[in-house]
């Protein structure tokens, strides 16, 4: 009896040792085999088909994907048009993509027509619901600052607040701060969504506008590039960091513009993405940064680095 | 807690004293081999971790050392580029009369793939000239900017600024490049008087960004390039670091010496490596993770770990094999003693395993084997002493009766009863014949009853049929096997004590009959009796021996002689009651033909 327990405690010490072995043997092969899995597909859904608009969050997200073993699909509507984008998104989530990242034109539709079912959503600049994470900079602050600096050029006429999105829950944000700062120094404000700059002009000019504040980079595209020849014009704030902003804050067209790196928030996008659809990565921490930036500041280093990334 | 360790050793103590040997052997070898396993483990692994930190350090230096050279390379040719502008050009030039353009804008094109410009501005800060761009914006004052600052104060050396967009000249498409600037000071010549100036060389950032990006260090570890005052002027992550979303230890990097450090950045342990760039003073840092370890070292890891586990199995399997190759045989030799300690017969004893064992085996088996002989001689002896005693027993019995019968039929002879002395002798020869039985020492009741009957005849006649006997069987019994000689000897004590006082009314009576698994012949005789105490002490072996012709040993013989043959529980019982007469009863067992025979082989043995 004593010698068929001792027996069978040497047969499991050998079996434990045994097992141990065999398992330290496989186990790497296992680990290759989880590392070696099918990159993370993620499609980045624009909402204009102006590249230059998103050029930036392009570079982070494809820094992102890039340091994070993803592949990134971009794509915009050709006309520009929220149905379109909508279309965009479904056929996405139809075709099974891993991750989503959506900067929507109009949030309340996508929210209301979409079903993103199991596909990790990450929005920018506006929360969807659904969305696992939203990637925006503070933009009640950015309206509110923009505000502040029209009151302390001591506006007297109305001041002509100008956005291409009005059914962007983040740009609607930036638009009633600014109001709200406006009327609280009792400045008259007029509102206007439009696309073309000759309607932005015309409403200016039609309202004698004193100021124009655009609340979103298209719109202020729109003033850099429309007012670029002018030599007389109303006081230009935008937002947003595209070369031709840049140009138009460089040579005077603009006075200041609110920018925040978007470089940083496509890297964000990404990493999120990522980190929804299960894979473990390595978070950056923090929330975008945004800086009023006047036309003499351009060169200052930290103003320097938001406005013009290092491309390699 | 001393307590607690005594206790604790006395428990081991008492579980170790009811340990096998072969747990013993097991335990102490594997302990011995996995602990040696374990030390050759950790020193070989401890051995491995300093080689693989050497290693890393040593491929930090190599590759940061790579990187410097390239690095060098790339600002010696931006310096090579300023030295030919300069020494072969400007220093040449009267710039009253002439212009360096072409000369610059040659050098600009053989480099342009490095070069964003190259700009001459005077001590006041005004462009003398400058490829490809040349006109400066209205609101820029060059001799404020610290390129030209710094160029002007050092005249001796040369000043990389760290990375800038570049912000001098009006650029029609509005390009924003970022730049490292290199300026010196430089003696202009015009009118004949030479007076200070700054050559500016702008290098395209990119350049340098070539040389430091996708580097791998060890482990997943990168490299970074910053000034000698901490700023950052190349990083991998150089967006997210300004956007303010990740931390650096530019700074703190750049206080240290060259070589290799070990920090702790951010919750995490980094090997940093330092080589400082000639001519800049910046620093190139290497950081490498020192844990986890990545895959590699990961798999490396498990692969030692594997061979170390498998190391220990080895051993553990030697050892359970050497301690069973030991200890097996001497446990089959304990299973061998205990069956023979329990009393089977024919055991084998092993003689296997080591040498000392194989002796011990066989010393044992001897030692069986020999006792197994004194054992039998010692049975043999019994028997024979039994055999002797029986024989003894029985020879106790014949003598007085044959000489006082040979008596008789002389004086019945010489009388003329020749017919009483024929029926005698008969009788005679017949009780002889029985008596002998050819050496049987078991015979039918039959016979034993017909040897009963011959001797009371001879009795009745020697003493003038002064009393009668009836000797009576039954049929079930005739056939069964009695001890010989056990009624003749109880009818002599009848005759002798119980008829002694008859006068021709003595009765014997022999009677065999079956009593269950038993077979009882009584002996009753009607004579004088005795006290029922006196009957309990007849069979008493400690009882003096009384003489007489009848000598009453023959009662203790016959109830000797059928418990030596038969057992304690049989043998003769004596009831008496004085003037009553006497009862002796005989209980054997019954046993026929096929009964007797072991009795039989064992008497001849």
């Amino acid at each position: 009896m004593k010698r068929r327990k001792n027996n069978i405690i040497q047969l499991c010490v050998l079996g434990i040792l045994g097992a141990a072995v065999l398992f330290t043997l496989i186990f790497p092969n296992l680990n290759v085999h989880v590392k070696r899995r099918e990159p993370l597909e993620i499609s980045a859904v624009m909402r204009d088909v102006d590249s230059r608009l998103w050029s930036g969050l392009r570079m982070g997200m494809e820094q992102a994907a890039s340091d994070l073993g993803a592949e990134l699909r971009f794509l915009s509507p050709t006309s520009g048009t929220s149905s379109e984008q909508e279309e965009l998104i479904q056929r996405e989530a139809e075709r099974g993509t891993d991750a989503m990242i959506v900067l929507p034109r109009d949030s309340e539709q996508l929210e209301q027509k979409i079903d993103f079912g199991e596909i990790p959503i990450i929005s920018l600049e506006s929360p969807l619901a659904g969305s696992r994470e939203t990637v925006a900079p503070d933009h009640p602050q950015i309206g509110t600052q923009l505000a502040g600096l029209v009151v302390q050029e001591g506006a007297k006429q109305p001041v002509l607040l100008v956005s291409c999105y009005p059914k962007s829950s983040g740009v609607t944000q930036r638009v009633e701060a600014a109001q709200q700062a406006l009327k609280k120094a009792g400045i008259q404000t007029i509102l206007y969504y439009g696309d073309t700059f000759t309607q932005i002009e015309e409403t200016a000019n039609q309202q004698k506008a004193g100021q124009i504040v655009a609340l979103d980079s298209k719109a202020t595209l729109l003033l850099a590039e429309g007012y670029a020849d002018s030599q007389s014009h109303p006081q230009l704030y935008g937002v947003g960091s595209v070369g031709e902003i840049t140009t138009g804050l460089e040579t005077g067209v603009l006075s200041a513009v609110a920018v925040w790196s978007e470089y940083a928030a496509g890297y964000m996008a990404v990493e999120y993405a990522v980190a929804s659809a299960g894979r473990s990565t390595s978070r950056t921490e923090g929330t975008l940064r945004t800086s009023i930036i006047k036309e003499d500041e351009i060169y200052e280093p930290e103003n320097q680095k938001l406005l013009f990334p290092i491309i390699s | 807690m001393k307590d607690l360790i005594r206790a604790l050793a006395g428990r081991m103590t008492a579980k170790y004293r009811k340990m096998s040997i072969h747990m013993v052997i097991s335990l102490a070898f594997t302990g011995i081999a996995l602990a040696g396993v374990l030390f050759l483990g950790m020193s070989l692994f401890w051995r491995f971790s300093t080689t693989t930190e050497a290693l890393m350090e040593d491929n930090s230096q190599r590759i940061l050392s790579q990187i410097n050279m390239n690095l060098d390379s790339y600002l010696r040719r931006m310096m090579r580029v300023s030295d030919t502008l300069y020494y072969s050009v400007i220093k040449n030039t009267e710039l009253d009369h002439e212009s360096p353009d072409d000369w610059m804008s040659l050098l600009y094109e053989e480099n342009r793939d490095a070069l964003v410009s190259i700009a001459l501005f005077d001590g006041e800060g005004e462009l003398v000239s400058a490829v490809p761009l040349n006109e400066v914006k209205k609101d820029i004052h060059a001799d404020q900017q610290e390129w030209f600052t710094q160029a002007i104060e050092n005249v001796e050396d040369f000043h990389f600024s760290s990375p800038h967009v570049q912000n001098l000249f009006h650029d029609p498409q509005h390009q924003h490049p970022w730049v490292v600037s290199f300026s010196r000071q430089v003696q202009l010549t015009r009118g004949g008087d030479t007076e200070s100036g700054v050559l500016l060389v702008d290098m395209n950032f990119s350049g340098i960004e070539q040389i430091c990006r996708n580097v791998e260090l060890f482990n997943g570890g990168y490299v970074y390039l910053a000034s000698n005052t901490g700023e950052l002027i190349y990083h991998p992550q150089q967006q997210l670091i300004y956007a303010g979303l990740m931390e650096e230890n530019h700074k703190q990097a750049a206080t240290y010496s060259d070589g290799c450090h070990d920090i702790t950045f951010d919750g995490r342990r980094y090997q940093m490596t330092v080589k400082t760039v000639g001519y800049t003073g910046w620093k190139l840092v290497g950081m490498v993770p020192a844990q986890p370890l990545g895959l590699g070292m990961n798999q490396l890891g498990l692969f030692a770990v594997s061979l170390l586990l498998f190391s220990a199995f080895l051993m553990a399997f030697l050892t359970f094999r050497i301690s069973a190759h030991i200890t097996d045989p001497i446990y089959e030799l304990e299973e061998s003693i205990k069956k023979l300690e329990n009393g089977q017969e024919n055991v084998e004893i092993q003689e296997g395993g080591c040498y000392e064992i194989q002796h011990l085996g066989h010393t044992i088996n001897s030692l069986v084997s020999t006792m197994r002989h004194l054992m039998d001689d010692i049975v043999q002896q019994e028997r024979q002493k039994r055999k002797s005693e029986l024989d003894v027993l029985q020879s106790q019995i014949n003598p007085h009766f044959l000489y006082n019968t040979l008596d008789s039929v002389i004086w019945m002879t010489e009388s003329g009863r020749y017919e009483e002395a024929i029926q005698m002798v008969t009788s005679l020869a017949r009780f002889f014949r029985i008596s002998l039985s050819r050496g049987n020492g078991f015979i039918p009741i039959r016979d034993e009853l017909e040897h009963a009957r011959h001797y009371m005849t001879i009795q009745q006649i020697r003493f003038k049929n002064r009393f009668t006997s009836e000797i009576t069987a039954d049929e079930d019994v005739q056939q069964l096997y009695t001890v010989k000689l056990i009624v003749q000897p109880l009818l002599e004590n009848a005759i002798y004590h119980g008829m002694s006082e008859a006068e021709d009314d003595g009765k014997i009576r022999v009677h065999a009959y079956r009593h269950g698994s038993e077979v009882w012949i009584d002996v009753e005789d009607n004579g004088l009796g005795m006290r029922p105490e006196v009957a309990e002490q007849l069979l008493s072996r400690s009882r003096p021996a009384v003489t007489g012709s009848g000598s009453g040993i023959g009662v203790i013989n016959v109830h000797q002689r059928i418990q030596l043959s038969f057992g304690k529980q049989y043998g003769l019982t004596i009831e008496s009651e004085p003037d009553e007469g006497t009862r002796v009863r005989i209980r054997i067992p019954a046993l026929d033909e096929v009964a007797i025979k072991p009795y039989r082989k064992e008497e001849s043995q």
